[in-house]
């Protein structure tokens, strides 16, 4: 006979296993990338498959900063991703109020046509607007890098359905004790939506980061160049030297991982707030 | 009088037009002028190029009218593209979903080191698309990799898992859903906490067993969530180019050639730019279409509070 | 070649001190644009451009990387139609024909004829590919062959003579089949467009007509002949045989697949020996044989692959004159030797050929000699120097498809060559509607 305290413990076990499972496939990949970023060329191209470097290269690391200026990526990576966060909150926000508080004609259409930008895919926009940002003379800026993503539709519509979320009653309070709008933007609905901002904000900062195409498009210079590309850049066309590579992309990485192990108590009350229900 | 008071009454109900029609513009000015500055001039810039022949440098050389959407729409190919992009898509939006959920619900269990737990289910969102291609590329490898080593070990044979038409398109999909687990599980998750525990309670006093509950309690709370992931997957997933293009840049025999790097492939291939944009205006104008039928039908199915 | 690891640091160093050694000369500044990515591009061409740099205090020559060859091309037609080119721009031997009708580059025959030069020591199949109606338009840079690369220890366990390397398709088939098994494959191969263009100049056969479009315009795709079917049938019979590993598109793969001894032989780029020789160290010894040829036929040569430095226009004189001077220094014994003794690419002045260092190196890994015996060895034919077509990067794209068609979808290989042709035609006739041919 089991008894119900052995029944709870089998229980408590058999979650226990099953989520150390799941996460270790999660985490399969990046064991891979790490294991392979100390491997010595050699066992690299190893058969069978050599599962755990022996002995372990550290210097695969400093290689790699060796190889590309990485820090000057990385620093660009930054800029790049702070500039886009921080304007795509100011207008997401203000746009976003506007469609929830104002009631002016053809706000559906242009809300549709605002959802209608997510749809357009970079790669196909990309010449006409190479040769815009050339003419405005930004090509190896960083207003060329940016500007184009100063505003997404995505973040209006993430703002709008958590600003929606808000009791209207709320507001129209608010105006009748003679608070204006504007000022109801920044006294009360910004404080409110302090997480969906921070939502929005790791997400167009991941979204940022992350970027390949078009910064490959308008840096020609090395010192422009964003850590996305850092890593195309390890990359050989005769054979990848895929220790280095792996280096490269746990450096690469790491920012990434550490800014959302940071934030990630935001990033889940943002979302947690209701951000996503109509 | 009578003139002058319906005067008044005209201009009092301009300025309830007008009124929030100013206000709203100075609100919506910052975005409308980086939106149609950078998307909206560029894609009307490549509706008017799809009309014409283009040279190699992009530049319109003669008009041809609708001829290349003509050509567009008789080209088997296109209509192969367009194929493929959907099984991308169902691939990873629904079937990634289905994936992410039991792995949400698994985050949502009352038990030791959850924090670790969620950390990790949701850490892949800090990797890059073109570095999860990257690496999943390496563990592809026919001979080096470590996939076909796990086959090993099991005693299966090794697949030529993006050499192989029938492995190409799930193997970069398997990238594709693993790099999107992160953002998937994170929002089920966040929902969940939405699901109020009175219901579930009652429900499981009621007698319901788990799948009971969560089939008539818990997914129904979610499906804002899940209508959510559903409609900006489909876009990520239309819209999804670096993973083609690192893995298998669209072969084996165009079994990934999903419709942007056909897209790319006449522009920056072929520089058959005209072509491409007549290729990106219909991409465009299928994925509209795609999400204000999600909006239409599904959305009517969502439970909202 | 084992100090090409401290390069990194001493790079480093030496950066700092141009960099500060550069401060306030009026040097004529020239941005170069390349595709040579990887170790090549990071430390070879890095340390090159240095030495260049601080050989002399007029010119300051700035590389830079811009990804592929491809991705080179595209990024260099936007710059052209913005109005806003490098001084120096780095395109692949295929590209050639397209930056000819872009017209955007200044043709190199003047400045080479007035400098020190001297034509009768290159290599002639490198200064004729890039020499179209009877003008130099680029300089050649890096070129490189396709080449048999082989593992002589798979051929000794497979009671093969590994100073026999295979001459014919049918032997090196034969050979495949026997170095098979136990997970290893006798030839490894991955879906490259060069390859074929390779095999088809080894038996003398043109890829487009109109001699390859080196007398007229080409008009239309004639690779579609017997010895393109001959290619992918091999191809295909290979497969059959289970002796054949196909890597796709990943070139990198079959690379890792060979180092790591699971291939017996595989077609590569000479320009690929030094990497490919640090990577395999001591687990093996690689040997290198010219392409084989199918039985019977003719052999005609090999053709110049690579890459070759145009000098856009639309700059001032000084600049011109600047990029000159180090294409001009490029092309000097000293460097070409400098760069076949790091890379594997030719020296593209025979005369570097007697530097001591080369044959050093040519005693200690005699593939680099055998690369230098296969070009030498190639007929001089329309065939081996080459098409030239402006739609090249399609038409590759198109043979690939085919190779595909064929190995996975069991398309007969002329079927599939056919369609390809037929494609390949159609590019080729919008290409000179478009450029008013």
């Amino acid at each position: 006979m089991i008894s119900s305290r052995q029944k709870r413990l089998l229980h408590t076990v058999f979650r226990q296993v099953l989520l150390i499972f799941t996460s270790l496939v999660i985490l399969f990949p990046l064991y891979i990338a790490i294991s392979t970023s100390l491997k010595e060329p050699a066992q690299v191209f190893a058969y069978p498959y050599a599962w755990i470097p022996n002995p372990i290269r550290w210097q695969n690391y400093p290689l790699v900063f060796s190889l590309v200026p990485l820090w000057r990526f990385l620093f660009n990576s930054v800029i790049q991703s702070t500039m886009t966060t921080v304007a795509t909150m100011v207008t997401s926000a203000f746009a976003a109020y506007a469609f929830v508080y104002v009631d002016f004609i053809g706000k559906k259409f242009i809300f549709l046509l605002v959802l209608a930008t997510m749809m357009v895919s970079g790669e196909v926009t990309v010449i006409p607007n190479y040769l815009l940002v050339q003419r405005f003379g930004w090509v190896d800026t960083y207003w060329g890098l940016t500007v184009p993503f100063f505003a997404t539709g995505f973040g209006i519509f993430l703002l709008r359905q958590f600003f929606m979320q808000i009791p209207r009653e709320l507001y129209d309070a608010a105006i009748v004790d003679g608070c204006s709008r504007i000022r109801y933007l920044f006294v009360v609905m910004i404080p409110l939506s302090r997480a969906a901002l921070g939502t929005l904000a790791v997400y167009t900062y991941l979204s940022t980061w992350n970027q390949y195409f078009w910064p490959l498009i308008v840096t020609n210079r090395t010192f422009m160049r964003t850590v996305q590309i850092g890593i195309a850049m390890l990359r050989d066309e005769e054979g990848d030297a895929w220790h280095t590579i792996m280096a490269g992309v746990v450096v690469v990485t790491l920012p990434a991982i550490i800014l959302f192990l940071v934030f990630q108590k935001q990033l889940v009350r943002g979302i947690v707030g209701g951000a996503v229900k109509g | 009088m009578l003139q002058n008071q319906r005067n008044s009454e005209k201009s009092k109900q301009l300025r309830r037009t007008l009124g929030p029609l100013v206000s709203a513009s100075l609100y919506l000015a910052p975005a409308a002028l980086i939106l149609i500055t950078f998307v909206y001039y560029p894609l009307l810039r490549s509706v008017y190029l799809s009309l014409y022949e283009t040279d190699f440098l992009a530049r319109p050389i003669f008009f041809t009218g609708i001829g290349q959407y003509q050509e567009l729409l008789s080209s088997p190919r296109f209509w192969d593209s367009l194929r493929i992009t959907f099984l991308f898509t169902l691939y990873t939006v629904p079937f990634a979903l289905v994936i992410a959920m039991p792995v949400a619900l698994l985050g949502n269990l009352p038990v030791r080191g959850r924090t670790f737990y969620r950390t990790t289910f949701i850490c892949t969102i800090a990797v890059s698309t073109a570095i999860a291609s990257v690496v999943w590329t390496w563990m592809f490898a026919p001979t080096t990799g470590v996939m076909n080593d796990l086959l090993r070990l099991v005693g299966i044979a090794p697949i030529r898992w993006l050499q192989d038409p029938r492995f190409a398109l799930p193997a970069v999909s398997i990238a594709t859903i693993w790099k999107g687990l992160g953002l998937n599980v994170l929002f089920l998750l966040a929902g969940l906490q939405g699901v109020s525990d009175e219901l579930l309670d009652a429900a499981r006093i009621d007698g319901a067993n788990s799948w009971q509950s969560f089939r008539n309690i818990t997914l129904p709370m979610l499906s804002p969530t899940i209508f959510f992931l559903l409609v900006v997957g489909t876009i990520e997933a239309f819209r999804s180019f670096a993973q083609i293009h690192i893995m298998t840049q669209g072969g084996p025999l165009r079994s990934t050639s999903i419709l942007v790097y056909a897209i790319y492939r006449d522009a920056f291939i072929n520089f058959r730019f005209s072509y491409a944009s007549t290729q990106a205006v219909t991409l465009f104008l299928i994925i509209l279409a795609l999400t204000l039928i999600q909006f239409r039908v599904v959305e009517r199915r969502v439970h909202y509070q | 070649m084992k100090n090409i690891r401290y390069l990194g640091t001493v790079l480093l160093v030496v950066m700092l001190l141009t960099a500060l050694s550069g401060l306030g000369q009026a040097r004529v500044q020239i941005e170069f644009w390349h595709a040579l990515g990887g170790h090549i591009g990071r430390d070879v061409l890095v340390e090159f451009i240095d030495d260049f740099n601080d050989s002399q205090d007029e010119v300051y020559v700035e590389p830079i990387y811009q990804g592929s060859y491809l991705d080179v091309l595209n990024q260099y037609r936007l710059a052209v139609q913005a109005g806003d080119t490098p001084n120096l721009v780095h395109v692949y031997e295929i590209g050639t024909r397209l930056m000819i009708d872009l017209d955007s580059t200044v043709p190199l025959q003047a400045y080479f004829d007035a400098s020190d030069l001297e034509s009768e020591y290159m290599v002639d199949n490198v200064l004729s590919y890039y020499t179209i109606d009877d003008q130099l338009y680029s300089m050649p840079f890096n070129t490189s062959n396709a080449i048999l690369y082989y593992n002589k220890d798979m051929f000794r366990e497979a009671g093969l003579d590994p100073e026999n390397p295979p001459t014919t398709f049918e032997e090196l088939r034969e050979y495949a089949a026997l170095m098979t098994g136990d997970g290893k494959y006798g030839f490894g191969n991955y879906n490259f467009g060069w390859y074929f263009e390779q095999l088809m100049a080894v038996q003398n056969a043109e890829y487009v007509n109109n001699n390859n479009g080196r007398t007229a315009p080409a008009t239309e795709a004639v690779f579609n002949s017997e010895a393109g079917v001959r290619i992918l049938q091999w191809f295909k019979d290979m497969v059959d045989d289970g002796s054949y590993l196909d890597t796709g598109r990943d070139g990198s793969a079959l690379r890792a697949a060979f180092v790591g001894g699971n291939v017996g032989m595989r077609i590569g780029s000479t320009g690929g020996f030094a990497s490919t020789y640090a990577d395999i160290g001591d687990r093996f010894e690689m040997g290198a044989a010219f392409l084989p040829a199918p039985e019977g036929v003719e052999r005609g040569g090999v053709i110049i692959g690579g890459g070759s430095i145009w000098m856009p226009k639309d700059h001032p004189e000084e600049k011109l004159e600047a990029a000159w001077k180090f294409l001009e220094h490029l092309a000097s014994v000293e460097s070409t030797a400098f760069w076949h003794v790091n890379t594997g690419y030719f020296p593209v002045d025979r005369r570097a050929t007697d530097l001591p260092e080369v044959q050093t190196l040519h005693d200690e890994f005699p593939a680099f000699r055998t690369a230098i015996d296969q070009l030498e060895a190639s007929q001089q034919t329309y065939a081996t120097q080459g098409a030239v077509i402006g739609v090249f990067p399609e038409a590759r794209e198109a043979i690939q498809e085919a190779y595909e068609q064929v190995l996975l979808a069991n398309t007969d290989p002329q079927l599939a060559l056919d369609e390809a042709a037929m494609e390949v035609s159609a590019a080729i006739r919008r290409y000179n509607i478009q450029m008013g041919f």
